[in-house]
């Protein structure tokens, strides 16, 4: 199996060499251009080593940038002011700000969130905190640069501190136009970035939103990066079985060619089929959300292969759930298991059309639809287009004399359940008359 | 593209009220597109007004409603119908109810304007048929379309920072024009005066027509 | 039939700093209204505007106030928009308006409907500004109307028209004014001006393009009474006006006072201006405190025509 490592790290050699013990072969290339002119069916994992202020990833550079201060003066690492810092950076901004500490400079760390849920992490906390470094935690921030200092105005939620620096040092990544390019190119929506480094790795796919392309920023590696190589091969090869599972099928006679599935597909899996005069489903690119059936205009969009959704009883005539099968749908076994309805999987929220829920309508008093929490949708927004759907039927419910309550949706998470459980109670004691 | 939107449901509800059988009838052109009236829209508003259940209906969708040819395979679906409920634009109901005598066409659609669709879900008007094209001199932009006074020679004294005075989510065709003249580097454009429009070009001149003698079959 | 040039006229081309005001029509056919507004304006300025359907909201129509203005001494610039009325309308119009004795004529594109009373009304921009200036302008020189028929009884307004020297595009504003001018419009009033900064770069532009010499500027000027007054001007489409001025109207223990204050200095640097050839206050509503103000700013007593 070929897989594309596209731009560099400097790790990009030894993960070459560990995929090829696999079988892998890596196709290394360095431009956009040269991606473009790839088969667009293979996977692409975009390295690049995460640049962010010199003085906050160098211990000369900060050393440099200290040079005439005076000894009482505050230094400030600011992080996370634009969105949270990776691990890698986090690490390389601990770094200098011990070795500033070490050198008797008073050091300020203003950070977002101090994950306290990873040990390894807390452990350099620690010893920062016991070198001299001060941690400012915040959730607000204000920061004024003046001519020679900077005021900074963090506030936690409960207090607010003032912190007044010559030297305050944005660690945010800067922006690498060539990894923006290689984005555009795969038209990928949402660039999270992952991450490995000595004892965590991450490697960030969900953010991705297409299948066959993963992520890995800045490659700090104490350890072996072989550790990281088994689960990216078992990744890599579950991308190798098209066909396996549904994907959305384009019926090209009746396809209107309006572009509004190539526009709304998180997972870039449609493209233009010139020949039809229609639009075709790339099938490895294909996450069978259903988003594409829900707003084709011209229902000209079905799934093909194996049909995951499964009700688990029949016309019980109270309420019809949805669960999306990434969050609702694993907690439903527990939430539910009470209670008198009937509830179907779906892949996602972004799935069910106006049409499924009035048809529901038709069997069931009330129609509940839960979908996963804010950002946790795999399918980029899946689930708040459910929720505008839903908004849109509920207001033409009520153009027609109907309770509009009779169809209501719940965001919830796998471990919910009560959340679940109460929305599923609401729907069928609060719903309307049928 | 002919751009349109569905009318309120309870509009369409109530045009019904006298009839049994409806024949929902969808157009697979531009209201598809713009996702008004194609065959999802009609299924959805076969559910929506069948769960009253006092009704029988049926979804069609010709390619084109404007033209016969499409038409004459859901003449018996008509000929089923007590009303047709027509999800095209004006053109397609009224060619529909010229075809079919006797039988009542209503519209489900409020046709509303030539336009583009900028993105998923969003169209904006560009074109208004005024048969007069006038888009060379105003590097491809229509003052007559797209500005709310339709000034042929510049902006009114509304125009600031882009945006019409009407409406902040409108900007203003003139300062469009104005950025486009100048990136093609044809500013001195600006200095000529377009003198008064003839409009009879336009709906002003009556309901136009317009012949092909070299395609006609028939001598006119 | 008149065939004297309008008073407005002969000052402006014997060189005088002309003072215009503005009178808007009632909503409704009672004449005091634009009596009352006549009396207290007239000997305290050369002419005066008589809005058309200003905002869109809709009132007593120009002509009608013009002609009731002109009867109480006070000359009329007659308004007349290219929203409400084709070119059959506008030119049918300005020949009754002629027969009746109104002389000047200031053409505008007019404020679209969607601000008024009448949202739901059709408009008409049959022709817009520059385009209504050239066919009247033509009208008057060559005796046709716009359909090249011979007027029988030509009429001989002195044309002016509107700029806006706060609106955007800049450039772009001010190529439409060179066109009105081009097109015939002899006098030009400007928009309501407050930062008067800007209004000096812009006049800067006007004299580089020598339009100052091809068309009489005039300043607008609007006098505030309230902070509501000045908050609701700055509202008004293509209103520029400072956050000091407004910081000024809140603070004030006499608003009125300091909005006559703040038109005043703003009139007092305009005039200055090289290019300005006269000024026109904006008081509707408040008709009453024009005097004043003329006379605070030492334009009092009008010269007389000879």
């Amino acid at each position: 199996m070929k897989v594309v490592l596209a731009g560099q790290s400097r790790y990009s050699e030894n993960l070459k060499t560990a995929l090829a013990d696999y079988g892998f072969e890596a196709i290394s290339i360095r431009t956009a251009s040269e991606l473009k002119a790839l088969p667009e069916s293979l996977p692409v994992i975009i390295l690049y080593d995460a640049k962010i202020h010199p003085a906050a990833q160098d211990k000369n550079a900060a050393a440099k940038a200290v040079l005439g201060l005076k000894p009482q003066d505050l230094v400030v690492f600011l992080m996370d002011k634009t969105e949270e810092a990776s691990p890698y950076i986090e690490n390389r901004v601990l770094d200098t700000a011990l070795y500033l500490a070490s050198v008797k400079r008073r050091v300020a760390v203003l950070l977002r969130s101090t994950r306290a849920s990873d040990t390894a992490f807390d452990e350099r906390l620690r010893q920062a905190r016991e070198k001299g470094v001060s941690f400012v935690r915040y959730d607000n921030i204000a920061v004024e640069a003046e001519m020679d200092r900077t005021v900074i105005n963090a506030f936690d939620g409960k207090l607010s501190v003032t912190l007044e620096t010559p030297l305050c040092i944005d660690c945010s990544e800067l922006p690498d136009p060539e990894v923006e390019a290689f984005i555009e190119t795969l038209r990928v929506k949402r660039f999270g970035g992952g991450c490995i480094s000595g004892t965590r790795w991450y490697l960030t796919q969900g953010n991705t939103h297409k299948r066959n392309v993963k992520f890995i920023n800045t490659i700090e590696l104490d350890g072996d990066i072989k550790q990281i190589v088994p689960a990216l091969v078992d990744d890599l090869r579950a991308l190798d079985r098209p066909g396996q599972e549904k994907v959305a099928s384009v019926d090209s006679k009746k396809c209107a060619f309006c572009y509004t599935c190539y526009r709304v597909c998180p997972h870039s899996a449609m493209k233009p089929d010139e020949n039809a005069s229609a639009m075709m489903v790339d099938e490895m690119l294909c996450a069978a959300c259903g988003i594409c059936l829900a707003v084709c205009p011209a229902s000209a969009i079905t799934f093909a292969g194996g049909d995951k959704a499964e009700a688990k009883e029949e016309s019980r005539d109270k309420l019809k759930i949805f669960c999306c099968e990434n969050s609702a749908f694993v907690a439903s076994t527990e939430a539910l298991a009470e209670v008198d309805a009937s509830v179907e999987s779906i892949t996602c929220g972004g799935d069910i059309s106006a049409l499924k829920m009035t048809e529901a309508l038709k069997t069931y008093d009330n129609v509940l639809v839960a979908v996963c929490c804010d950002d946790a949708c795999k399918h980029h927004d899946g689930n708040k287009r459910l929720i505008k759907q839903v908004e849109r039927l509920k207001e033409r419910l009520e153009k027609l004399g109907y309770d509009p309550k009779r169809i209501s949706c719940v965001q919830t998470g796998i471990t919910m359940t009560n959340l679940l459980r109460n929305a599923a109670e609401k729907a069928l004691s609060g719903g309307g008359e049928k | 593209m002919i751009i349109a939107s569905q009318k309120p449901l309870d509009e369409i509800r109530d045009t019904l009220k006298a009839y049994d059988k409806v024949l929902i009838a969808a157009c697979g052109t531009c209201v598809t597109v713009c996702l008004s009236g194609g065959e999802k829209e009609a299924l959805e508003l076969k559910a929506l007004l069948g769960l009253e259940g006092d009704k029988a209906y049926r979804v069609v969708t010709p390619e084109r409603q404007c033209d016969s040819e499409f038409l004459e395979a859901f003449d018996e679906d008509v000929k089923w119908a007590d009303v047709v409920l027509s999800l095209a634009c004006g053109v397609g109901v009224q060619y529909m109810a010229e075809r079919y005598e006797g039988k009542p066409v209503i519209p489900g659609l409020n046709t509303s304007f030539m336009g583009t669709n900028r993105d998923a879900g969003y169209w904006t008007e560009m074109c208004q048929g005024c048969g007069n094209c006038v888009l060379e001199k105003t590097g491809g932009i229509c003052p007559v379309a797209r500005c709310s006074k339709s000034h042929f020679n510049g902006p009114c004294g509304g125009s600031a920072n882009g945006v019409c005075e009407v409406d902040p989510s409108i900007e203003c065709a003139w300062q469009l024009i104005y950025d486009r003249l100048k990136s093609l580097n044809q500013l001195d454009r600006l200095y000529d005066t377009i003198p008064p429009r003839d409009w009879r070009t336009s709906r002003d001149g009556g309901p136009r027509k317009i012949r092909r003698p070299d395609v006609a079959i028939e001598e006119v | 039939m008149a065939e004297e040039k309008s008073r407005l006229q002969s000052l402006f081309e014997a060189g005088h700093f002309v003072v215009t005001g503005e009178i808007g029509p009632p909503m409704g056919a009672d004449t005091g209204h634009v009596y009352k507004a006549a009396e207290e304006l007239k000997g305290y300025v050369d002419a005066a505007n008589v809005t058309d359907n200003q905002t869109s909201i809709l009132r007593m129509s120009s002509i009608g106030g013009s002609f009731l203005a002109q009867q109480k001494g006070v000359e009329a610039v007659m308004q007349m928009t290219c929203r409400d009325r084709n070119r059959i309308a506008i030119q049918s119009d300005l020949l009754g308006a002629w027969a009746m004795g109104l002389k000047n004529l200031l053409l505008l594109s007019g404020d679209h409907q969607s601000f008024g009373n009448d949202k739901q009304a059709k408009n008409v921009y049959d022709v817009d500004s520059v385009q209504v200036i050239k066919m009247i302008s033509d009208m008057q020189n060559e005796g046709r109307f716009s359909n090249g028929k011979k007027v029988k009884g030509v009429p001989s307004f002195f044309i002016g028209t509107s700029a806006n020297p706060f609106a955007d595009p800049a450039e772009l504003q001010l190529i439409r004014l060179k066109k009105k001018i081009r097109a015939g419009a002899k006098f030009v009033q400007t928009q309501a001006i407050y930062d008067v900064d800007k209004f000096e770069r812009w006049m800067e532009k006007v004299r580089a393009w020598g339009l100052h010499k091809e068309a009489y500027i005039e300043a607008g000027v609007m006098v505030n009474k309230s902070v509501r007054s000045i908050e609701a001007t700055q509202m008004v489409p293509g209103m520029d006006i400072p956050d000091n001025l407004i910081e000024r109207m809140r603070n004030a223990s006499d608003p009125k006072e300091e909005g006559k204050n703040i038109v005043l200095e703003i009139i007092s640097r305009i005039e200055k201006i090289e290019g300005v050839a006269g000024v026109h206050i904006m008081a509707i509503g408040w008709e009453e405190i024009v005097s004043e103000i003329v006379r605070r700013a030492g334009f009092s007593p009008r010269p007389a025509l000879n």
